[in-house]
């Protein structure tokens, strides 16, 4: 069953379409990539998805339920996870800010601080649990958006260039933690610009471009597709090698 | 930070001496500071719920004199007992809450301020010209009927515990609501409303509660000041510098959004207002504000997280695992 489905979805910005005609599904258990340009739409795609905005038209499904209207805090409750790009921690502590989103499910507070030790713990974040986040490293932080959205308890997780910004030490050590999501149930939906990281994680890959989605398949169909090395890859390549 | 032998040792020491001394000092300008300093307390303290969530109300003047004229009102036309008036009070505060809250679904940050401000305005010309319930601005005055059961006292020691009470009871349930699931919600909200939603979290909710239990505490404040001072007038119970921006003003000094950062600006600021209205307002009607306006900017300059950003870290070094 697809557990996420956006049919022609557009969302514009005083006159500049950021989505156009969006449609897609997301299987069960996939591991799927979007990449594209700066500017592709591919961030307004997740706000699209995770509630911050509404489609002008089209309508997006979770579970085969019709979630347009839905506001971004439902959604989180029913199971859609996201993470920010520019991460987006509160000034709490570390173990805190995991608590947050555990105690939309449950007002019990030590059972809540269990849970966000928990999460700590496959974040590699205990040691941290009273650190503030202002006083953190960018790779620290970037888990600590991570490990939130985790805590939320998602079927469809949404990471929004969490390797960005990582050297390639830090982005290797990343992957695993992807692939282990992934084996743990959940459905993952991210953004990339690191192609290495991309195509060595995902099963499939959608390609963004002005807004349009130009492209899918695997990462090897999706690499040798003549409109998408024409039109961008190229560039993307360039990018990451920047 | 849990509470732990420290933090009851502390308050025993400090709570002793409060208790004792209305049997030592029997002056009553004494009494009457420190009654005037729990007050300020609780009611920063109330005004401090929605700061949580980083909503700043400059019209908490709204829901005190609300609670003042209900309890009032039912008291001398119609003879209820100021303790069952206290239900009444309260419920007519949380109705005053509940209109704020409607704007609040819009507004956000310095809109919903100003709306606060309008709101009490507003409220203190319904007082004015309400004139048969309201008496106007001749004002209401409660007779003297000794007795609790009509709340007024010969002397200032039953008002002394019963705002030192309301001082405590708000302190409390301010760290209650802190230390929840709600707490964590309200400050989320106030860091990042987009991640905190994102994140499960119905910040609309979170801040509309965290509001009613402001305006019913504030409410309850009015309640008992206006038996405390006896008489009842649009333009002191609605007075927009003694009970929307005084509030305001020690939570920002002393630390808003924090349980001691209140009690620390209604310690504070409270004895210096009396102090400067009776020096400084003197020589000059108004002179008293310019040295709180100067004492709001350096602090909001200089430590704008208030006086409790420099004391708590002296207590964190010891007590962090």
């Amino acid at each position: 069953m697809a557990i996420l489905e956006l049919n022609h979805v557009s969302k514009s910005f005083g006159g500049l379409i950021a989505v156009s005609e969006v449609s897609f599904q997301v299987q069960q258990g996939e591991i799927v990539g979007l990449i594209g340009p700066n500017g592709a739409g591919k961030t307004t795609l997740f706000n699209l998805v995770s509630g911050i905005y509404r489609p002008e038209s089209g309508t997006v499904s979770f579970e085969g339920r019709d979630i347009t209207g839905l506001p971004s805090y439902k959604r989180s409750l029913i199971g859609i996870g996201r993470t920010f790009q520019v991460v987006r921690p509160f000034e709490m502590t570390v173990v805190e800010n995991i608590m947050v989103p555990v105690l939309a499910h449950t007002r019990n507070m030590s059972r809540a601080e269990a849970k966000a030790w928990e999460v700590m713990e496959i974040m590699g974040l205990s040691h941290l649990a009273y650190a503030m986040p202002g006083s953190l490293t960018l790779v620290q932080r970037k888990r600590i958006e991570v490990a939130r959205a985790l805590a939320t308890g998602p079927k469809l997780l949404l990471l929004d260039e969490v390797l960005a910004g990582l050297n390639p030490t830090e982005v290797a050590e990343n992957l695993p933690l992807i692939r282990r999501l992934r084996n743990s149930g959940l459905t993952i939906l991210f953004i990339e610009h690191i192609m290495d990281a991309l195509m060595a994680v995902s099963e499939r890959v959608l390609v963004m471009d002005q807004g349009l989605l130009i492209c899918s398949g695997t990462p090897e169909q999706v690499t040798s597709d003549a409109c998408v090395i024409k039109a961008y890859l190229g560039e993307e390549v360039s990018d990451a090698v920047d | 930070m849990r509470p732990n032998k420290i933090h009851v040792m502390l308050g025993a020491a400090i709570l002793a001496p409060l208790l004792l001394i209305p049997f030592f000092f029997h002056s009553n300008f004494v009494l009457h500071m420190y009654t005037l300093v729990f007050f300020y307390i609780a009611l920063t303290a109330a005004w401090n719920i929605p700061a949580f969530g980083g909503q700043i109300s400059l019209g908490h003047a709204s829901f005190f004199g609300i609670g003042a004229y209900t309890g009032a009102i039912l008291y001398v036309k119609y003879g209820v007992s100021p303790w069952i008036g206290l239900p009444a009070a309260i419920g007519m505060s949380l109705l005053g809450g509940l209109i704020l809250n409607l704007p609040l679904l819009r507004l956000r940050g310095p809109f919903f301020t100003l709306a606060s401000i309008a709101f009490a305005e507003v409220l203190r010309m319904v007082a004015i010209h309400w004139r048969g319930l309201t008496n106007g601005s001749v004002g209401i005055n409660i007779p003297f009927r000794l007795g609790w059961a009509n709340l007024t006292f010969q002397s200032g020691k039953p008002f002394y515990y019963i705002f030192l009470c309301l001082a405590l009871l708000t302190i409390y349930l301010s760290y209650r609501i802190r230390h929840s699931a709600m707490g964590f919600h309200l400050r989320a909200g106030a860091s990042d409303i987009e991640a905190a939603q994102a994140l499960g979290v119905n910040t609309s909710r979170v801040n509309f509660i965290a509001l009613m239990w402001s305006a019913a505490l504030t409410g309850v404040l009015g309640h008992f000041y206006a038996f405390y001072m006896y008489v009842l007038e649009p333009g002191t119970l609605f007075s927009l510098p003694l009970f929307s921006l005084q509030p305001a003003l020690n939570g920002i000094i002393g630390g808003m959004g924090t349980i001691w950062g209140p009690v620390i600006g209604a310690v504070v600021m409270t004895p210096l207002g009396e102090f400067l209205r009776f020096y400084l307002g003197t020589i000059h009607q108004g002179l008293n504000y310019v040295v709180y306006g100067l004492v709001l900017i350096a602090t909001v300059r200089f430590i704008p997280g208030g006086v409790v950003s420099i004391v708590t870290p002296l207590f964190r070094r010891r007590g962090n695992r």
